[in-house]
């Protein structure tokens, strides 16, 4: 997730995340953790843009212009301009200052996946506020216009790379409204969070899906079941005997015939049972796993390293069986 | 609404015409002052970007684009005769700034040229500084802005809305530009840049051939205005001295120059009570400056004067943009008293042509043989215009013996014949004498308090040196038509005559007259203010405002001026944009806290309301379900918008307990 920012290389970048670093230590004594926060002096910051310092060198070069010629008209010019520099000032500072701004935990996603954490933006200001940039730490922009007295709702995506809890870091909100001469910001601390179930990795079912090797002929007479079901497309490890062959001839792919499972069969996820895998491939397969039985509603119990659940379905259980997943330590013996 | 961020930062087709618009606006005036040819060539790169625009044409390729600025900028050089100036240099700023439009796909480059815009801007205040063209310099800046505006945040709106948000902010920027222009202390420039090639400027030359006098007199320009200290004199006294033209080749008088020794010997000043007064003098790309005999003391502004033995006055630099000085003169007809003059100046001022005018010298010859002495000589001269001359501003042609010409046959003459053929009568009898070239009058202005001197009243007199006396200011035009002196040139021609001298044919009507008379007192003020505001009027504003001028007092004003605007902006922003009431959910919210303060639960640094309500259904779970349900309210209005809850969590606030 890193990559986007880290795509500039050399010392540049390290020297701007040392200095993030800090700077993000400092705020971080300065403002606590808050779920809303309202923007003002303590929290906004200000800073020229470089279009700002490109503007203020003309400014710079049409004064040594006047003062050369003893143009007056000419140093007006250039002291309207330095005034429309600190007007601008106070223009981008009042189009955040005094927005209230609250984030909430984002919907679980799976791990490389977009988790949109809802921001929901409040505008105080008769003008409302134009022009505003958002996005977490490491994720991507999204820009809101907000009428007057209104609020808004935006769901901010914030990328995920891994399974687990993810906090977004700060969320930074800025803008260069009026004229892109200053540019106004704010990292906002909030205490949300989203929880990342890991990226499900297709996987042939194991054999001892049922839990006991020896009844794997059985498992695999009732995983197939006799009412044939739909076409689903072939994945690595069907039985060939289940390949839909008159459809391939047809070229039309090839895809496996499924069949409607009877619900006697009771499946178990197994740890143990995916053991020549690493862990966090296992996790994944077992994510697949999950959500593969799920869509059949099967039920299907669940044999995890510290975790033991009965078998069951709906969706309750699937998402309990994959918050599991997602918070299994890293070091699973 | 939510959109993603558009990256592309290709520029959209509607805001290629603000940006067109912009820049049209911006180098039109400029353009006035720049060849003709370069028109064309802004608007073939503007035909062609629409072109582009409408997909008929591709953007030019490097090459097409190198050698049109090649042949453009050989073009400039050829035209500009290879002379390095300022109008050079404008030419090669506008074809770039023209140019670009080829190469205008992205935002930045819009950006480019909307900065550009503000240089051109200036550029077109080197021309043109009237009021007119600093307002039109004002609204072109409105339309950059707006342009500005539209290519950095683009929201579908009315050309008007465009345009009043651009003109929001230079309004918002006006005042404190307004402090800026007046606090700011103006420095010396940095350095000398080329100036600019002045054309169709009217004043005297260096030379006074016959005719030079009479083109002026034709001219309504103004010369210069004057504001006097105090009452003015009679306008018989206002003799504007400028050029002292003491060479005669026969046709045309001359400056004779001098060596820098001899400008060192500079009689002492005669006593007598001081008028002193400011002229502000428009620009004529000379360098000499005016005065009433005798100046005393001449203060210009940052440029070196020069005053030389024959009260010559000449500026360091050529008066190419408008100047403003100070004058202290003693007024009087005569100056230089307890001088003597030595031989090369004696010399010099009694040298005349030899051969040339045989029947002035037999007369003057004639005059010395009676046995007159000098002031005799002069009366005689004198009389002699009295008797038969005739003023008038279509003098008959004059042959090579000008002189003799005009005093023996055709008798008609303007100023400068009779300052001419009186001067040469002069040095022919030995005396001492030389045409003396300026302005004569002034007339008052009917708004303000100050005089115009136009160049209709342009002049040419002689002075003659006598011993005793000094250098002796004699007008024989005043001796021929003395309304000339007394009232003005319009007194003294024939109505035939008039038609030729330099006047607003609307001054009959009273209502155009009462026009052109306010246009010109605000004209007036607008260069006495604006134009001409330096170190020096500075120095006296703030001193009449602050009284005096030290240091602390300026940082004293700077500070509480800017704390000034600082708190307007401050009130204006904050106040009446941001929280103009704390909103009710708030403070409903924080009659909750307080209530909650009761409880023994004080509300950490930094607490959220929701971590608040957690606390109290710890401590009191009997409060658990109105507490949650505030909490959820409270969201709801405050995040969510949901306004008709507010009255339901007024009554829950009112509701929660204040002990368990």
């Amino acid at each position: 997730m890193l990559a986007k920012s880290l795509n500039r290389n050399g010392w540049l970048v390290s020297l701007e995340s040392w200095w993030q670093q800090r700077f993000f230590r400092w705020l971080d004594r300065k403002i606590p953790k808050a779920d809303s926060y309202q923007l003002n002096l303590r929290n906004l910051y200000i800073l020229p843009t470089r279009l700002g310092f490109v503007f203020i060198l003309l400014i710079a070069v049409l004064w040594v212009l006047g003062s050369n010629y003893q143009n007056n008209l000419i140093l007006a010019l250039c002291y309207l301009l330095t005034s429309l520099v600190i007007v601008t000032m106070h223009h981008t500072h009042a189009n955040l200052s005094g927005l209230r701004v609250r984030a909430a935990n984002a919907k679980p996603v799976f791990a490389g996946d977009q988790a949109f954490f809802p921001v929901y933006i409040r505008s105080q200001r008769k003008d409302g506020n134009d022009a505003l940039r958002i996005r977490w730490q490491h994720g991507e922009w999204f820009s809101a216009d907000i009428g007057e007295g209104d609020s808004e709702q935006i769901a901010i995506a914030a990328l995920t790379s891994e399974r687990g809890v993810l906090r977004p870091g700060r969320l930074l909100i800025e803008t260069e409204f009026p004229l892109g001469l200053m540019r106004c910001w704010s990292w906002l601390n909030f205490d949300v969070e989203a929880l990342v179930y890991p990226k499900p990795m297709t996987i042939a079912e194991p054999l001892s899906a049922s839990g006991d090797a020896d009844e794997a002929e059985a498992v695999t007479q009732t995983i197939h079941g006799d009412d044939f079901y739909g076409l689903r497309s072939y994945q690595a490890g069907d039985s060939l005997k289940h390949v839909a062959w008159k459809h391939y001839a047809k070229e039309k792919g090839l895809h496996s015939k499924d069949y409607q499972q009877g619900l006697t069969g009771e499946k178990v996820l197994s740890w143990d049972s995916l053991r020549y895998l690493p862990v966090e491939e296992r996790i994944s397969a077992l994510c697949y796993l999950c959500l593969h039985y799920s869509q059949q509603d099967i039920p299907f119990a669940v044999m995890l390293p510290g975790h033991t659940l009965p078998a069951a379905s709906g969706s309750a259980h699937r998402e309990k069986v994959l918050r599991l997943l997602a918070l299994l330590p890293k070091t699973v013996v | 609404m939510q959109v993603f961020i558009d990256d592309s930062r290709w520029i959209k087709h509607d805001n290629l015409s603000w940006i067109l618009v912009a820049q049209a606006l911006a180098i039109l005036p400029i353009l006035f002052h720049l060849p003709l040819w370069l028109g064309v060539v802004w608007l073939l790169a503007l035909v062609w970007r629409v072109q582009i625009y409408l997909e008929r044409l591709p953007f030019p390729s490097t090459f097409v684009k190198a050698v049109t600025a090649g042949v453009i900028v050989t073009a400039l050089i050829l035209s500009s005769a290879g002379k390095f100036s300022i109008d050079l240099l404008i030419g090669l700023f506008f074809s770039a700034y023209v140019l670009k439009l080829l190469e205008f796909r992205k935002k930045r480059d819009g950006l480019l040229l909307v900065f550009l815009g503000f240089f051109a801007i200036a550029t077109q205040f080197l021309f043109v500084q009237t009021m007119l063209a600093a307002a039109y310099g004002f609204l072109s800046c409105v339309v950059l802005l707006a342009a500005w505006k539209v290519l950095y945040f683009d929201r579908p709106a009315s050309i008007n809305t465009k345009l009043k948000s651009g003109g929001r902010l230079l309004l918002h920027a006006l005042p404190l530009m307004v402090l800026f222009f007046i606090i700011m202390p103006r420095i010396e420039p940095l350095w000398s840049l080329p100036s600019l090639t002045s054309s169709g400027r009217t004043g005297f030359g260096d030379t006074m051939s016959p005719g030079d006098v009479g083109k002026l007199v034709e001219s309504s320009a103004t010369a210069f205005r004057v504001e006097f200290e105090g009452d003015a004199p009679p306008k018989e006294s206002l003799y504007w001295r400028g050029l002292v033209l003491d060479y005669f080749d026969g046709r045309s008088w001359r400056v004779y120059p001098r060596n820098s020794a001899q400008e060192q010997q500079k009689a002492k000043p005669i006593l007598g009570a001081k008028t002193r007064y400011t002229v502000t003098m428009e620009p004529h790309g000379q360098h000499w400056l005016f005065a009433l005999t005798e100046p005393v003391s001449l203060k210009l502004n940052n440029d070196k004067v020069k005053q030389d033995q024959r009260l010559f006055i000449t500026s360091k630099k050529p008066v190419n943009q408008r100047v403003q000085y100070s004058v202290e003169s003693v007024l009087s007809d005569r100056h230089g008293q307890r001088q003597s003059l030595n031989e090369k100046t004696l010399a010099e001022n009694l040298l005349i042509p030899r051969g040339l005018n045989p029947k002035t010298q037999q007369q003057v010859q004639q005059w010395l043989d009676e046995g007159l002495n000098p002031q005799q000589i002069i009366q005689r001269a004198l009389d002699q215009f009295t008797r038969s001359f005739y003023y008038t501003l279509e003098p008959a042609l004059l042959g090579r013996h000008s002189i003799d010409d005009f005093l023996f046959t055709t008798q008609k003459g303007f100023c400068e014949h009779f300052a001419s053929s009186f001067v040469f009568m002069m040095r022919s009898a030995g005396i001492p004498a030389r045409v003396v070239v300026g302005y004569q009058g002034a007339s008052k202005s009917d708004v303000q308090d100050y005089y115009v001197v136009k160049q209709s009243d342009a002049h040419a007199w002689a002075e003659v040196w006598l011993q005793g006396i000094g250098w002796l200011r004699i007008d024989p035009t005043a001796a021929v038509a003395p309304e000339r002196v007394e009232t003005g040139i319009s007194e003294a021609l024939s109505d035939s005559d008039l038609q030729f001298v330099g006047s607003n044919a609307l001054d009959q009507f009273p209502l155009a007259r009462f026009i052109a008379q306010h246009a010109d007192a605000i004209g007036y003020a607008w260069n006495r203010w604006v134009l001409s505001y330096d170190n020096r009027s500075q120095q006296g504003l703030l001193e009449k405002l602050f009284g005096g001028t030290e240091y602390w007092r300026i940082a004293l004003v700077v500070m509480l001026a800017s704390f000034m605007i600082g708190a307007g902006f401050y009130l204006y922003f904050v106040l009446s944009n941001r929280a103009r009431h704390v909103p009710q959910e708030v403070r409903l919210i924080n009659r909750f806290i307080k209530k909650a303060k009761k409880l023994g639960i004080e509300p950490n640094q930094g607490e959220t309301i929701s971590s608040l309500i957690k606390r109290i259904t710890v401590k009191y779970p009997e409060l658990a379900d109105p507490a949650i349900e505030l909490g959820g309210l409270f969201e709801r209005v405050a995040y969510g918008g949901e306004n008709q809850e507010l009255e339901k969590l007024r009554q829950g606030v009112n509701a929660f307990p204040v002990s368990a």
